[in-house]
């Protein structure tokens, strides 16, 4: 903390004049002060004055640290302040201790000295209790604030251990009451944990004090079921650039899992400082590496494995090109964190993609007997292309069933000939709801392309021979439930394209209608694709389904029964029902219950008095 | 100390057969859960109409269960209560099915006791939960006359509404006792 005068900023010099005082003003009142100190001298109250005059310089750098320094991360405010200590504060000191003419310049010197000790000390702390209380801010700022910081640093390595305590303190409060609620994205409160991270290894390289901080975060995070939807799509996402979590996944040290053991021959071993709780793993605090640090954050890995098994499903299943260099990359990065064995679902996934390319170019190609024979006949090109997965690798994907235009579901049949000359006694089982098409649609005034799930494609399809339809009767031709239906045909009266007539009916339009404006601004943005994976509440409640029978039967003939004693019943009794289920019945109490107080909502059960009844019908 | 030591030797003997029986019991009772098991899976996803059963409780060896009467016969909308038991050498016996519900039938005594061929003497290892449901539930409308348990109810077979009548008093009876 020592005077650097080379860089003096106009903020500094500025600011003893700050309220209009001019400088010849300001040397009249330094002479009139510094007479009047010589009268007090002459009276012997300067010594009586101490206290006051102690308590008034401390105020005055209270006020100067509340003023200038708070909320000020960018600028380097201890260098600023301790500038103004010594240019603005201290001269005055020297007045009053120049007032005794009897002391001699080296005495006045050491009380100067003595004084702006104990002035430096008392400011140190008063600075860095703002800083703690503002640390909050100044970690969301970060890498902005990296100043606030360093000063914060310096300071604290001045003052004693207690502040490292107060401030861990005041950021879990801070934390409590700011971030770990609901009304916090969950990515914010990852991106937040980061800049944590970040900051408090500059503030304690021993990672003592960034232990100490995770706990609330951990808990908080377990309560998030989209905390690892959120942590692994920002590793897949290709559209952010300047995606930090995508930089540290690749710059990998270890795998996770041999991180937990002391490595006996490390030459830079140290041991855990002294103040360090009992979580505490050096490893992980003291390296360096936030992924890491974030992963460790779940207790398993595997839920994350299982995100990362369905985000790159989406990501493979939206690809046209059967391009996968970019999930190869991934992959490789995924490996070295998770281990090789963890990855094997997602690489036979790739694989299948990669696959797909050889398979798709064999049944569009001249190799494929069935084509040759029939190129003859009909120059038309195949415009189907096909991804073929292998299901068990696969996660569970959502697949609606509904009738394909004829000229597709024609060229359904062919692929699936080819493919069986591929691969002989293998059928394809088509999702159809899955996949892109891409259409233009020729309309009178205008002429529009999309790229739209094959779902929207068959709608729109249907009204090329027919302008009206009734929502019922399309619903009959492509096999699909109305509710459904209708919310999909909604897709196109946001574009502009059909419009909804009183009584169910749907008109094509051919010429563009006026839209109201707000009505079209909101529905531009409407997500085109719907989630093709089921989530994992969704999974979990088809597991119950198949349960469901053993539940019923059991309330019917056994009368009614508490949670317990069905959660008890089904362990002893159910058998796993497929093989996806690893163990008989793992399900847990709560999940149970959900299902049951599901049931009872949708007026399959009752409950009465704690306990579940079947209904009587 | 020859003695002592033979005797040791054949304790040893003893207890080494004693163990021996148990693991086979043991290993028994398990194959028994695993078969009980596997028909009560096979009986929640056939759901056959009108019929069910439970363990009761986490007994797998005994099993609550209901059988409506079939339509067009005289016991049509009733229900009726069942208990079967299954011996620890199931499914080499017929487990013990006894009517909760009186049931007013030629076939079925007033213990509920009930006289049906396969749960005795025809029995066999390929029947299971299910066919035994379903085959009550059949035997409620075509009784066998010829070997009656109910003598009274085997006479009035041929009178429907006097047979009726009684059916329905002592169904009623017996569910006011319940």
């Amino acid at each position: 903390m020592e005077l650097d005068d080379t860089d003096l900023e106009e903020f500094d010099v500025e600011l003893p004049l700050e309220d209009g005082t001019k400088l010849e003003d300001l040397n009249d009142e330094i002479e009139a002060f510094s007479k009047l100190c010589k009268q007090m001298h002459s009276l012997d109250l300067i010594k009586r004055t101490n206290d006051a005059l102690e308590e008034f310089l401390c105020d005055e750098i209270e006020l100067r640290v509340q003023n200038t320094c708070k909320g000020t991360f960018d600028k380097p405010m201890l260098r600023h302040s301790t500038k103004w200590l010594y240019s603005t504060l201290y001269p005055w000191l020297q007045i009053i201790f120049s007032s005794n003419s009897q002391l001699s310049h080296e005495s006045i010197e050491n009380r100067l000295v003595a004084w702006s000790k104990r002035l430096n000390y008392h400011f140190c702390m008063i600075f860095c209790d703002s800083r703690i209380s503002e640390l909050f801010d100044v970690i969301v700022d970060f890498p902005d604030s990296k100043i606030a910081i360093d000063d914060l640093i310096v300071c604290m390595r001045r003052l004693d251990k207690d502040y490292r305590y107060r401030l861990v303190e005041s950021l879990h409060a801070a934390f409590r009451k700011r971030l770990l609620i609901p009304g916090a994205g969950t990515m914010d409160i990852i991106n937040t944990y980061i800049s944590t991270i970040k900051c408090l290894r500059l503030l304690d390289s021993s990672g003592v004090l960034l232990e100490k901080i995770t706990g609330p975060f951990r808990n908080y995070l377990r309560t998030r079921e989209d905390a690892a939807r959120c942590l692994v799509s920002s590793w897949m996402d290709e559209k952010n650039n300047n995606n930090e979590l995508i930089e540290e996944l690749g710059r990998t040290e270890e795998p996770i899992d041999n991180q937990q053991d002391v490595r006996f021959n490390d030459d830079n071993w140290l041991p855990d400082p002294m103040d360090a709780g009992p979580d505490y793993k050096s490893s992980i605090y003291r390296s360096a590496d936030i992924t890491n640090l974030l992963v460790s954050l779940f207790d398993t890995t595997d839920l994350i494995i299982k995100e990362i098994q369905n985000q790159m499903a989406s990501y493979l299943l939206t690809k046209t090109d059967y391009d996968t260099e970019k999930e190869l990359t991934k992959l490789e990065l995924f490996k070295l964190r998770f281990g090789e064995s963890k990855m094997s679902t997602t690489e036979v996934m790739i694989k299948d993609i990669s696959d797909s390319k050889r398979i798709d170019s064999f049944i569009l190609g001249n190799d494929n007997p069935l084509r040759r024979n029939m190129s003859g006949s009909s120059s038309e090109v195949m415009m189907l292309h096909g991804t073929v997965i292998s299901r068990l690798f696969w996660p569970t994907l959502k697949g609606e069933d509904f009738d394909v235009p004829e000229q597709i579901s024609n060229e359904m049949v062919k692929y699936d000939e080819g493919f069986q000359i591929f691969k002989p006694r293998r059928k394809l089982q088509w999702l159809k709801s899955l996949g892109k098409v891409q259409i233009e649609l020729e309309l009178q005034d205008r002429t529009l392309e999309f790229e739209v799930a094959p779902i929207y494609a068959t709608i729109i399809h249907n009204f090329q021979q027919q302008d009206k339809w009734n929502l019922v009767d399309l619903a009959k031709k492509i096999k699909i439930d109305p509710i459904i239906l209708k919310g999909k045909m909604n897709f196109w009266s946001d574009r502009g394209i059909l419009k909804e007539l009183p009584n169910d009916e749907w008109l094509l339009l051919e010429t563009a209608e006026e839209v109201d404006p707000s009505k079209r601004a909101f529905a531009s943005n409407e997500e085109n694709c719907d989630n093709i994976i089921q989530s994992l509440a969704e999974q979990k409640a088809e597991e119950f389904k198949m349960y469901w029978a053993y539940i019923e039967n059991m309330l019917k003939n056994l009368g009614g029964m508490t949670l317990e004693k069905i959660h008890n019943i089904l362990c002893s009794v159910a058998e796993p029902t497929t093989s996806s289920s690893n163990s008989s019945f793992d399900n847990n109490l709560e999940d149970l219950k959900s299902f049951l107080n599901q049931m009872v909502v949708e007026d399959k059960l009752e409950f009465q008095g704690g306990l579940y009844k079947a209904k009587i019908n | 100390m020859e003695p002592t030591s033979t005797n040791s030797a054949s304790t040893n003997n003893d207890s080494l057969r004693k163990s021996q029986s148990n693991s086979r019991v043991i290993k028994d009772s398990n194959s028994v859960l695993n078969r009980l098991k596997s028909e009560l899976k096979q009986l929640m996803f056939s759901q056959p109409p009108g019929v069910s059963a439970f363990p009761d409780t986490d007994n797998l060896f005994n099993w609550v269960g209901s059988i409506v009467g079939p339509e067009g016969t005289i016991y049509e909308g009733l229900t009726y209560k069942i208990t079967m038991k299954f011996p620890s050498d199931y499914p080499f016996s017929a487990p013990c099915v006894l009517f909760q519900t009186h049931c007013y039938h030629p076939n079925v005594d007033e213990y509920g006791n009930i006289c049906l061929d396969i749960l005795k003497d025809k029995w066999s290892a390929i029947y299971n939960v299910t066919s035994i449901l379903v085959s009550l539930q059949s035997l409620l409308g075509e009784p066998n006359i010829d070997s009656p348990l109910n003598t009274e109810a085997a006479e009035l077979w041929a009178k429907p509404e006097v047979y009726k009548k009684q059916v329905m008093k002592w169904f009623r009876e017996s569910n006011n006792k319940m």
